[in-house]
């Protein structure tokens, strides 16, 4: 197999590969770590290169291998991690300069669990500053510079994890962690052409992991194929000592009978025609094995309004010390050097009316979801954002369209998985959401394999730029 | 996670900051977002001012955003319950304390 070949290859297929001893983890370990080196800063996709680290847990692999001690699925695949995960050996910035000497001599249990099923930690992939708490509004938001979709290196990958999107889509990492409080794993699942998984609250333990908004921060795979997903979600889930909200639960699956999908009302609205052709075609995909009801309306929010009470509320108390410390004026943004201010002067009877009115408005959510395996949505309704411009004036007669489902989708704690289903202006990539009923990635990641074994757009890999 | 911006637009049902200026090259310290056309509340404006405690290098025109952010979360706010319309007194919130071993 060339080396291209293998450094797009998804998870599954290396993890083969190395049981079959067909290639050593060591070899597939130097060949990402030499690509991470090489592209790595072109796509503004990484923090640290962990090469003492990876090759010690590959050779560690090898010998487990030849011992005939495979871990599963996963054995001796190299993965990157978003830099808002505490590995030991390296520094853990959150993206942000005021914190890039920041160490912890531990592993988060995300990275402990794949360090158990044989996964090899190559590096700290980079991500916008905070994870985006402070407002950002261009792609210039991190201390390592604006993340870069490898599609197109003038367009941002997305955020806040832009280093996960942007590695896995450059074959940089076999996979990756990245996190998402409310779009930063599907906005650059879509963005970079991925396959993000946004698990249900309280799947993967956040132990470890840098806190924006405890009751919306959810850790998840980022991959380059549905399945990987699949197996890299069930290899990090489970209960913790260390996070309360972490739980054991089950993964039911759709089992025999046809699935039922719900297409959203007015779900391609202010899209760009790309993007609604593009969605008009995976509908027609889906319609081959699913039964698909159209028009479904959501419940009214104002999700919009809830989501940002309570995170404004969170966020300055998860910062209040940075924010206190008037170290914002290191931040790289300058929307982020004043926007922790304007967080920390929200009301506390805003955040409490916020989580009051978040019980109601989940309830209704839950009920509208409950008779679907998903609904479905695009991603996003535009492509990748140039790099360069305000977001606000890259595409401006359209906005978003994801954060309507991403807020409602967030606040309920729902499943959501995003993956590549086409191609919009400049050839950037465009995404086919799936959101579930509370623990039922099992269904999202099934139908999304059931797409991908029609489709082939997941295949598609960029040329890289040096 | 996408901007704070997005949610007030959500919010408000409106498509992004209506108003943001091209950056100002150069000037790396100075904000990008100039100060908004119309006129912060006096609560947001004085709550703005205390952050200089905070970072007394704050320019004005830094305050007079955080002052218009400010007022843009209080607007936000208010849509949770409107005039008190949907929250009932007995209507607890989404997490409640509980009592552990």
């Amino acid at each position: 197999m060339s080396e291209d070949k293998l450094a797009f290859a998804d998870a599954l297929t290396l993890g083969g590969m190395i049981a079959k001893r067909a290639i050593s983890s060591v070899e597939l370990t130097k060949l990402y770590l030499s690509r991470l080196e090489r592209y790595g800063k072109t796509y503004g996709a990484v923090v640290t290169i962990m090469q003492d680290r990876a090759l010690r847990e590959a050779r560690a692999a090898d010998r487990r291998a030849a011992a005939g001690d495979l871990r599963g699925p996963l054995h001796g695949v190299p993965y990157g991690v978003k830099d808002l995960l505490a590995a030991a050996g390296a520094p853990t910035t959150w993206g942000a300069a005021p914190y890039r000497n920041q160490r912890f001599d531990y592993d988060a249990t995300v990275v402990r669990r794949l360090k158990a099923a044989g996964a090899v930690l190559c590096a700290k992939l980079a991500m916008v500053e905070l994870a985006g708490g402070f407002g950002y509004n261009d792609a210039d938001a991190s201390f390592t510079g604006p993340g870069r979709t490898p599609w197109n290196r003038n367009f941002w990958s997305g955020g806040s994890s832009s280093g996960p999107g942007a590695a896995v889509a450059a074959g940089l990492v076999g996979f990756a962690i990245g996190s998402e409080t409310n779009g930063s794993i599907m906005v650059p699942a879509a963005f970079c052409g991925v396959s993000g998984l946004r698990p249900t609250y309280g799947r993967v333990s956040r132990h470890g992991a840098m806190a924006l908004m405890w009751t919306s921060d959810k850790l998840g795979p980022m991959c380059r194929s549905a399945r990987d997903a699949q197996a890299v979600l069930r290899a990090i889930s489970g209960a913790d000592p260390n996070d309360r909200t972490a739980q054991d639960r089950p993964f039911p699956g759709i089992g025999g009978r046809r699935p039922r999908i719900a297409i959203v009302k007015n779900a391609t609205a202010r899209s760009q025609p790309e993007v609604v052709r593009n969605f008009q075609a995976s509908v027609a995909v889906l319609r081959s094995f699913c039964e698909v009801e159209s028009n479904v309306a959501l419940p009214a929010g104002p999700y919009g309004a809830v989501f940002g009470a309570i995170f404004n509320g969170e966020c300055a108390a998860a910062f209040r010390d940075l924010i206190e410390s008037g170290r914002s004026r290191e931040l790289q943004s300058a929307d982020d050097r004043i926007g922790g201010y304007q967080v920390y002067g929200s009301l506390a009877v805003d955040y409490v009316d916020g989580m009051r009115r978040r019980a109601l408005l989940n309830e209704a959510l839950l009920r509208a979801v409950a008779p679907y395996d998903a609904i479905v949505y695009p991603t996003l309704s535009t492509v990748a954002y140039p790099v360069g411009v305000p977001f606000d004036k890259a595409y401006p007669d359209k906005y978003s369209g994801q954060i309507e489902m991403g807020s409602p989708g967030n606040l309920a704690g729902l499943p959501s998985m995003s993956v590549p289903n086409g191609f919009g202006q400049h050839h950037l990539p465009t995404g086919l959401a799936f959101m579930g009923r509370p623990w039922g990635e099992m269904q999202l990641t099934q139908l999304a394999k059931a797409y991908q074994a029609r489709t082939r757009f997941h295949l598609e890999h960029p040329s890289l730029a040096e | 996670m996408p901007t704070r911006k997005f949610f007030i637009a959500a919010a408000a049902g409106v498509p992004l900051l209506a108003a943001s200026p091209a950056p100002t090259p150069g000037k790396t310290s100075a904000p990008r977002t100039p100060a908004p056309k119309s006129k912060s509340s006096a609560l947001a404006r004085e709550f703005a001012a205390r952050m200089r405690r905070f970072d007394p290098a704050l320019s004005d025109k830094q305050l007079d955003t955080i002052a218009a952010g400010i007022d843009e979360n209080l607007k936000a706010g208010s849509r949770i319950n409107p005039e008190g319309r949907v929250l009932k007194n007995w209507d607890e919130p989404a997490t409640t304390f509980e009592v552990r071993e």
